[in-house]
């Protein structure tokens, strides 16, 4: 079978999505006043909702895998459609011109867990479980952080014994993200006495087997975007373990990257937070467009902003031109965590005390969830100072604290 | 734009970069700058002249037509940055703004100077600024007035970049209330430029004097005023650029000594505090460096971006050249603070450069204006 050129395939892929979904409206720009005035920080949607929103995502998936379009750059014998990258990159940016379920939901199952097993797993784990993942039909998690190790993620407790042909697990895990959704849950555990960072093995858990308990985790911002999960004596088959046992570190390390570069390449879509139109819209709604002072935090703001993308851009480029970024990714979360809190800031300045009583007037206590959100930033995907410590010694070559 | 591949450099590029840094490390270490410094040019000729001749430097951006490279704001881009890392004394940025008001004046001043400016056998630079430091017009411009035998032109321009060395001087001046750009040749009669004690002893600027100097009048109109804003983005870009350079600079000597600096009994790049902001260095050099890039790709393909991203440029790479020389001093401790470490070079020509370069406020405004706030 020949390649397709890109337009061939763009063409095709075209005809396929406006036949199956509708167009999206052309101008999908942020207009003051219109439409929901949410704030969006972190992906907090009603449980209901979302329980509702998860067939029309498994439908969506397994059209795309049907039809060759589920994993366009994976390699055909784990059931990919062998094209290169860019093919995939067309055809993402293609689908936004759709309304389509979207893979927003997925982040974790095909952006982290998936390219981990493609990474340590054996030939008939990827033939498992790469085509359940991308067609949909398996949701994943991960199962890292637990309540005393969330820096020191190699100090994780969860214990996993071996029992025959088969491990017990138990143990607690935290800040799991869509542990409530997911069929399957990458998890680390401690299988060893072992010295550190060679004591632990990794997992794919059936999130429904007996003994695992979900429950939903509050934060800060008043919504729940993660989970708590306590692993009673859980059995998990040893063809569920991947890599070798004592090699969990490795695995985690490799899951870790790939969630920092999403979170760094976070953009908030085109009505975002961060666009620029809506923080304009803010400051003409207040009324204080021609406050000098107001006019130089706005443009110190953007020039923060557009850095990030031109930086995001400039990358990109590099990768495509057989450059691709080393460890030194981690700093575009660095860059989204400080953002954040300045963006927090100059909506304060800019809304006053219409940022924490709410006036009823449209799009401004709903910016109360970026002051409430922007901590988390810093914590998340590991800690500011966890991947400074990380690029100190891994990009610049620093060495470690005696 | 947003997806273009031109924001990687080509490999043409990365050549031009190598070439230029081995080139600058061979010839101008830091024994061989500061001895410069101490001459009354402040740069090295004999060293102008090679990078004018056996790199072509001086032509780099001029169309082949005029002798010079014809290259982009993309190739001077990493010109700049080079420059910039090695703090590259001599007048390159100043001729190369002449060259670029010259590529917009009348054909005759093209055909005639731009070959010179390109093989580096005349230098130029751009006098623009008033005391205040702002390059549009206002009540203290140049003023230009016909006489029998051509123009004649009087007032004062500030902080002009090696005017002491300069052949050619292009300056905006008032025709009435018209703007209008003339050449004057540094040899007249009623030109001076006085060397400013300056904060950059890496950079001269001076003080030049117009009084009834004999100017020729190579542009005026709209003409003039898109050949000034041109000539400011650029400006702008090469600045960027330089700081991206100085910042790189600053942060491979300061983990070199982070890694080999002892005390405590440990090396203190082992200390969090320190290797936290060896860290936070190499985050403003991805930034500037991309940044810049960014800029000069935009203003290279024409984009509608460009005039914002020079400006974003030029705001984040004169705050975060002046954060990373402090911490650069911070962390060479006591022996960063003495005058033989070229720490304080770099400290120097960020503070200098940040303020030439309009200072922060006149971007953060731009960026205000240009966003449509």
């Amino acid at each position: 079978m020949t390649t397709p050129t890109l337009e061939e395939f763009l063409g095709q892929a075209d005809t396929w999505l406006a036949e199956r979904y509708p167009r999206a409206a052309r101008d999908r720009r942020f207009v003051w006043g219109e439409g929901d005035d949410e704030v969006r920080v972190f992906q907090e949607p009603d449980p209901e909702q979302e329980a509702d929103a998860l067939p029309a995502i498994r439908r969506w998936r397994q059209e795309l895998w049907d039809h060759g379009y589920g994993w366009i750059s994976g390699p055909p014998e784990f059931g990919g459609a062998g094209l290169p990258a860019s093919y995939a990159r067309a055809f993402e940016r293609l689908t936004r011109q759709y309304r389509v379920p979207g893979d927003a939901a997925l982040t974790v199952s095909l952006g982290m867990v998936a390219p981990t097993i493609g990474r340590h797993g054996t030939e008939q784990q990827k033939k498992h479980w790469l085509p359940l993942l991308f067609s949909g039909q398996q949701i994943a998690c991960q199962l890292f952080s637990e309540p005393g190790a969330g820096s020191d993620l190699a100090a994780v407790q969860t214990q996993a014994v071996r029992d025959g042909g088969s491990w017990r697990v138990s143990g607690q895990k935290v800040w799991t993200s869509g542990a409530h959704l997911a069929d399957v849950g990458e998890i680390i555990c401690r299988t060893s006495r072992d010295p550190r960072h060679r004591n632990l093995t990794a997992f794919l858990m059936d999130m429904r087997a007996p003994g695992v308990t979900v429950r939903p985790l509050r934060q800060m911002t008043g919504g729940a975007s993660f989970n708590e999960v306590f692993l009673d004596d859980v059995a998990v088959s040893d063809d569920r373990r991947l890599d070798e046992a004592g090699n969990g570190w490795k695995v985690a390390l490799t899951t870790l990257s790939h969630e920092r570069n999403a979170m760094g390449h976070s953009a908030f879509g085109g009505a975002g937070i961060l666009s620029t139109e809506r923080l304009i819209g803010l400051v003409h709604a207040a009324g204080k467009q021609a406050d000098p002072v107001i006019r130089q935090e706005f443009g110190e703001l953007l020039s923060h902003l557009r850095t990030a993308r031109y930086t995001q851009q400039v990358m990109a480029a590099q990768a495509r031109a057989g450059e691709p970024p080393g460890p030194e990714i981690a700093l575009n979360k660095l860059a989204l965590s400080a953002n954040m809190k300045r963006l927090a800031e100059f909506v304060a300045a800019v809304l006053g005390p219409a940022l924490v009583a709410d006036t009823g007037a449209w799009g401004t206590y709903a910016w109360t969830s970026v002051v409430l959100g922007a901590p988390g930033y810093r914590l998340g995907g590991g800690t500011d100072e966890v991947l400074k410590n990380a690029i100190a010694q891994r990009v610049l070559g620093l060495p470690r604290p005696a | 734009m947003a997806e273009s591949d031109t924001l990687a450099l080509s490999e043409d590029q990365h050549a031009l970069q190598d070439t230029l840094r081995g080139f600058l490390t061979a010839q101008l270490p830091s024994a061989a700058l500061r001895a410069a410094l101490e001459t009354e040019a402040g740069y090295s000729p004999e060293l102008h002249a090679r990078l004018a001749g056996e790199l072509g430097l001086t032509g780099l951006t001029i169309p082949e037509e005029f002798g010079g490279l014809g290259m982009s704001q993309a190739e001077a881009s990493v010109v700049h940055t080079e420059l910039g890392r090695a703090l590259y004394p001599g007048p390159f940025l100043a001729s190369s703004l002449a060259a670029d008001v010259l590529l917009a004046s009348d054909r005759a001043a093209r055909e005639h100077w731009l070959p010179l400016l390109a093989d580096g056998s005349v230098t130029g630079t751009f006098a623009a600024a008033g005391e205040a430091g702002h390059w549009a017009p206002g009540p203290d411009s140049v003023r230009a007035e016909r006489a029998p035998g051509g123009w004649r032109l009087y007032g004062h321009r500030w902080y002009v970049i090696a005017a002491h060395a300069a052949d050619i001087v292009v300056v905006p001046a008032m025709i009435g209330s018209s703007l209008a750009i003339f050449l004057v040749e540094s040899q007249s009669l009623g030109y001076t430029a006085s060397g400013q004690l300056g904060l950059d002893l890496t950079r001269r600027v001076c003080v030049t004097a117009f009084d009834e100097a004999p100017a020729v009048l190579i542009g005026q109109g709209e003409d003039a005023a898109a050949a000034l804003d041109r000539a400011e983005r650029d400006f702008l870009l090469a600045t960027a650029a330089e700081a991206a350079g100085g910042i790189g600079w600053c942060l491979d000597a300061t983990i070199a000594y982070a890694k080999d600096r002892v005390q405590f009994g440990q090396p203190i790049g082992s200390f969090q505090a320190v290797a936290h902001a060896c860290v936070d260095m190499l985050a403003e050099f991805q930034a500037v460096s991309a940044a810049a890039r960014y800029a000069a790709i935009a203003a290279a393909d024409g984009s509608a971006e460009a005039p914002m991203a020079a400006h974003v440029a030029a705001l984040r790479a004169g705050e975060a050249y002046r954060a990373v020389t402090e911490a650069a001093i911070h962390v060479f401790g006591g022996v960063g603070f003495t005058w033989e470490h070229d720490a304080h070079l770099y400290y120097r020509r960020a503070w200098s450069a940040e303020r030439l370069a309009g200072g922060p406020q006149a971007h953060r405004a731009a960026i205000s204006d240009l966003a449509g706030l």
